[in-house]
């Protein structure tokens, strides 16, 4: 049995895992991250399932990784390029189509061809969707303040956040009516919120995508207009709500933050599953893995979800009862599935006009906000959507290392698939059925796509589950519900990325602010613990 | 131009007769007018059986209220015969869930306790007007950091819990905490009754601790009904004007309110009769008094654009079968057949019936909550609320009507297998009746949605939520503002503080 002994125990090589673990590194740690799989990057991985072909077989597209973290870790001069996109489209059964770009004047136009008074309203929509990514930006990288204490640090943390919400900014601050706005803004459901915006259903449907991606909630759910934030804060190049491809897939980014981790010390060690994690006394002292290993440090981080992490790893005797029960009612259900599709050519859309830069991006084919909400109502029954909300691209368009020259990868994305399938679970009978169902769906607006598909991997909330390590498939490893956000996340009086266990720490989706390849939670987590040990800090992320 | 009086209210509902009441006994000379024939607006024609009591401090501004209230119980109707009755008193429930299971028995005081604290945390800022941020008022801010103090001083760990539950879903909180799906079903019917909400929407659990908070803070206790039905209330209250020398002006439906120099200064009825006074009071919803009231022409657009955009869709449709004998329910004795009875049998039930609302259409399905009356009496009646029967349902109420009567009768034969043989008449009032007979926009019981973009300092519209609209000396006093709807009084009484404050 070998022991090590090192400053820092990160679990998990996940995204947020390596950003913890690199800037932990970078403030002169001794850092070793433990992976269970035999790859490294979690759910940001590129891998080559099938010869010729590299799918990014989770996460699929960037935007919401912070540049803060990308300066800070230089994650560019270690391979990271983010290749904008230009737009999105939804293609309309009477084969017409619908499109955002890039340019705000073209989607004005493209949105005109719809209905003027959307065109119009849309100035208005984006101008306050906007002044919302501007007030959350600077909370990202906050640890939010404990409500319930009466330490300074806690109390000035709580006036520093409400600022934020109430205080001048550089757009004149926000006014009594703002603030307003902002409450009604993160309770609201997405389709009451744009429907003081629009008329057209199709506007609607293709805007109230992004609240639904990932979350066990439908459109009409209160709570949703928040979700379309947390999809619109990201930024590629300084614009903001922008998504991009990571070039080579998105392990490039995994890549490029265990490049930055080695350069300082660090290191990874994939295929070493922790198991449990070592406990003296109130303390985490290091973890045993299920090589039989021991390892010893400092200060444990785990990146693993608030579930996996205090139900699976740790001894539950270790914990508070109630730290416990809050855990287990943590909510984190899978809603989404995944295909990844090896295809011998470019599939035809006769919806999309050849040319049009909408066709670069994300394409959908939900008409109306009802559709989407039927497919919501067809989850909360335990069934994969009949008619699903579809996000799906196709990288290999604009980034030519994903596929030999000719060949494409395309991703589709599917909302919603139940973890627990009702009448019996999942089996690789109806995991098949399932693909086979969702490859009609895109057929029925591409003719010659069936033909062209070589390969296709389905995935499920099961496969994230066993494969990744996300509970139930959940992509943010937890609603983003208002219950579980800010000082809820993950349980309320453990906000601050601290546990019940001394010296063991939370840096996954599970905390502030959240899922999405962001990184904020691991940077966030590392400057807690930097504090904790006294260590000074720099960089954009203290 | 003379003031001929002091105060207009305009509609004679519970909360617009209580305004008039108080502001009259501070020797205010007051006028209601009132569009129909009768007093008590969604009252009269008991659109609700099961109310809470009035609270101390609106009956005692008012000198007294003679209303007695006989406290009921709920009966969670199943199939099987194994209903689950709740009184209110936590021993006998908890006795009575343990013959379902202990383990929902012990949790079930633990969740109604903590359920208790908050709702009544709650309660205490229901009575006031809500605060507004950023008006650099001294009193506001005060009533913010109190509001703040109140759910602080539940402690730390209530603190948090509080904080996490504001936007949970009831669902979630059900089951993470009970096991019996009837009881489930119970609670959450509650917890999403008149509102447009099902039990997975996230906001339904405040609805049910707003519920709670006018219901004696307990989850079934509070339930009441009126002695001698809501008729002897609106007596009561009608009495009550009498003595203070309110006059009532009905069958008088007001057209517009009258503006002179930005200020209101009385009102134009639609028979062309102009009535002046210092300040005029709205009991009707928020819609109708902006846009019909008010008129659009003195609105900025954002003000405008809030108003259309609040969200006062009906979903509760009320049926009375009038029958010839007592019917048989399974299982059940004359006493349950006058207490709650509600067919909502799980929390999938429930959603079920819900998914069409959400695009106004209507569940075959539908949950129900249901009271015998005049049980003694050889022609019984059995009053129905149907709820997710929603507002302008797309199948257009015309055309549904009966089939969707036939199958909430259906429905009831799974509980009540001799129901249709005792059938003589059937009526059902829905949410498009009640918008054309009580002149409530979409027919609304609350006059607006309780969510919680629609409350509190958002109640009914952010700008106009403590009680004052956007026109000088016009107000607002009907459920559409904070607290919302109930029998309760309380924003009639709160508006006519808001009133004595400005005079």
């Amino acid at each position: 049995m070998a022991k090590n002994t090192h400053d820092v125990i990160v679990i998990g090589a996940g995204h947020n895992g390596l950003t913890a673990a690199s800037y932990m590194a970078k403030a002169g740690l001794d850092v070793v991250v433990l992976e269970k799989n035999e790859w490294i990057g979690g759910a940001a991985v590129s891998r080559e399932l099938y010869p010729g072909w590299k799918y990014s077989n989770c996460s699929y597209v960037c935007s919401l990784l912070r540049p803060e973290i990308m300066r800070d870790l230089e994650l560019y001069k270690y391979g990271l390029q983010i290749i904008p996109y230009e737009g999105s489209v939804t293609m309309m059964r009477n084969g017409d189509y619908y499109a955002h770009y890039h340019d705000h004047d073209m989607t004005i136009n493209s949105i005109r061809r719809h209905s003027h008074k959307d065109a119009e309203a849309y100035e208005r929509y984006s101008r306050d969707v906007l002044r919302q990514c501007k007030i959350i930006k600077p909370l990202l990288k906050m640890t939010p303040p404990d409500l319930t204490s009466f330490k300074p640090k806690d109390l000035f943390g709580a006036l520093e956040f409400a600022k934020h919400f109430a205080a001048k900014d550089e757009l004149g601050g926000l006014g009594e009516k703002e603030i307003y706005d902002t409450i009604r803004f993160y309770t609201m459901s997405i389709r009451d919120y744009l429907d003081e915006y629009f008329e057209s259903d199709i506007t609607k449907a293709h805007l109230a995508g992004s609240a639904i991606i990932g979350t066990a909630l439908g459109p009409c759910s209160p709570g949703s207009a928040y979700v379309l934030l947390h999809h619109y804060m990201g930024e590629v190049d300084g614009s903001v709500g922008a998504w991009g491809y990571s070039r080579g897939g998105m392990g490039s980014i995994t890549k490029a933050m265990t490049g930055c981790l080695n350069a300082h010390g660090g290191e990874v060690k994939p295929d070493n599953e922790v198991v449990n994690v070592i406990t003296k006394n109130g303390r985490a002292i290091g973890v045993a893995t299920k090589k039989g290993d021991e390892y010893y440090a400092k200060k444990i981080v785990s990146n693993l979800d608030v579930k996996r992490t205090f139900l699976k790893i740790t001894e539950e005797s270790s914990l508070p009862g109630e730290f416990v029960e809050r855990v287990k009612n943590f909510k984190i259900r899978g809603s989404s599935g995944k295909l990844n599709i090896a295809l011998d050519g470019l599939p035809e859309f006769p919806c999309i006009p050849e040319g049009d830069p909408g066709g670069g991006g994300d394409m959908h084919f939900t008409e109306t906000i009802e559709e989407m909400e039927g497919a919501y109502d067809d989850w909360k029954r335990g069934e994969w959507s009949r008619n699903p909300y579809v996000d799906m691209c196709i990288p290999s368009k604009s980034d030519p290392t994903m596929a030999a020259p000719g060949k494409h990868y395309m991703s589709v994305f599917i909302q919603y698939v139940p973890f627990n399938l009702a009448n019996g679970g999942w089996n690789e009978e109806r995991k098949q059925e399932f693909g086979r169902h969702i490859v009609n769906c895109i057929a029925e607006f591409s003719p010659n796509f069936r033909d062209l598909i070589n390969h296709y991997e389905v995935r499920t909330p099961l496969e994230l589950d066993n494969e990744v390590g996300l509970t139930e498939g959940n992509i943010f490893q937890g609603e983003l519900t208002m219950d579980q956000l800010m000082f809820n996340r993950p349980v309320p009086g453990y906000a601050q990325y601290r546990t019940p266990l001394k010296n063991m720490y939370m840096c996954s989706s599970s905390t502030h602010p959240g899922g999405g390849v962001m990184g904020a939670p691991g940077a966030n987590a590392a400057r807690e613990v930097l504090i904790d040990m006294n260590i000074a800090q720099t960089g954009n992320y203290y | 131009m003379s003031d001929n009086y002091d105060v207009i209210v305009i509609g004679a509902g519970h909360n617009g007769l209580v305004c008039a009441n108080i502001l009259a006994k501070k020797n205010r000379k007051v006028l209601i007018c009132e569009a129909r024939e009768n007093c008590g607006g969604l009252l009269e024609e008991s659109i609700t059986n099961f109310v809470p009591q009035i609270p101390l401090s609106v009956s005692s501004s008012l000198g007294g209220l003679p209303v007695k209230y006989k406290a009921k119980s709920s009966i969670a109707l199943s199939e099987s015969g194994q209903h689950i009755r709740l009184v209110g008193n936590q021993h006998i429930d908890h006795k009575v869930i343990s013959g379902f299971s202990s383990k929902d028995a012990d949790r079930y005081v633990k969740f109604h306790d903590k359920m208790s604290s908050f709702s009544k945390a709650l309660g205490s800022f229901m009575m006031a007007s809500p605060p507004r941020i950023m008006n650099n008022t001294f009193s506001d801010y005060f009533k913010l950091f109190k509001l703040g103090m109140n759910v602080r001083m539940l402690g730390k760990k209530k603190f948090n819990e509080f904080a996490r539950m504001i936007g949970l879903n009831i669902a979630d909180e059900l089951e993470d905490n009970f096991e019996n799906t009837l009881l489930q079903g119970l609670i959450a019917h509650d917890a999403v009754l008149g509102s447009n909400l099902g039990p997975r929407s996230p906001g339904s659990l405040i609805n049910l601790l707003f519920r709670m908070a006018t219901h004696d803070n307990s989850i079934f206790g509070g339930i009441y009904e009126i002695d001698g039905g809501s008729k002897a209330f609106v007596d009561t209250l009608l009495d009550i004007s009498n003595k203070n020398k309110v006059e009532i002006k009905t069958s008088s439906s007001v057209k517009r309110c009258i503006a002179e120099n930005d200020k209101a200064v009385g009102v134009e009825l639609h028979n062309g009769e102009k009535i002046y006074a210092k300040k005029i009071i709205s009991n009707a919803d928020p819609r109708s008094t902006y846009f019909s009231l008010l008129g659009t022409e003195n609105l900025d657009t954002d003000v405008k654009r809030r108003i259309k955009h609040h969200r006062s869709k009906g979903k509760v449709a009320k049926l009375s079968l009038s029958l010839n004998k007592q019917p048989e329910f399974i299982n059940c004795d004359k006493d349950d057949l006058e207490s709650r009875m509600v067919i909502a049998p799980s929390i999938d039930y429930i959603e079920e019936a819900f998914n069409p609302s959400k695009f106004d259409k209507l569940s075959m399905e539908p949950i129900l909550e249901m009271k015998l009356k005049n049980s003694d009496q050889s022609n019984p009646v059995l009053d129905i609320q149907v709820q997710y029967a929603s507002y302008g349902a797309q199948e257009g109420w015309d055309n549904i009507k009966d089939n969707y009567v036939d199958a909430v009768i259906k429905l009831i034969v799974k509980y009540a297998p001799d129901i249709q043989s005792c059938i003589e008449t059937k009526a059902i009032v829905t949410p498009d009746d009640i918008e054309k007979n009580f002149h409530v926009t979409g027919g609304h019981w609350h006059h607006g949605e309780v969510q919680i973009d629609q409350l509190f300092m958002l109640r009914p519209i952010p700008g106009a939520s403590q009680y004052r609209t956007h026109l000088d000396g016009l107000y607002m006093c009907g459920a559409g503002t904070h607290p919302g709807g109930g029998l309760t009084g309380i924003p009639g009484r709160n508006a006519a503080q808001a009133i004595l404050e400005d005079a």
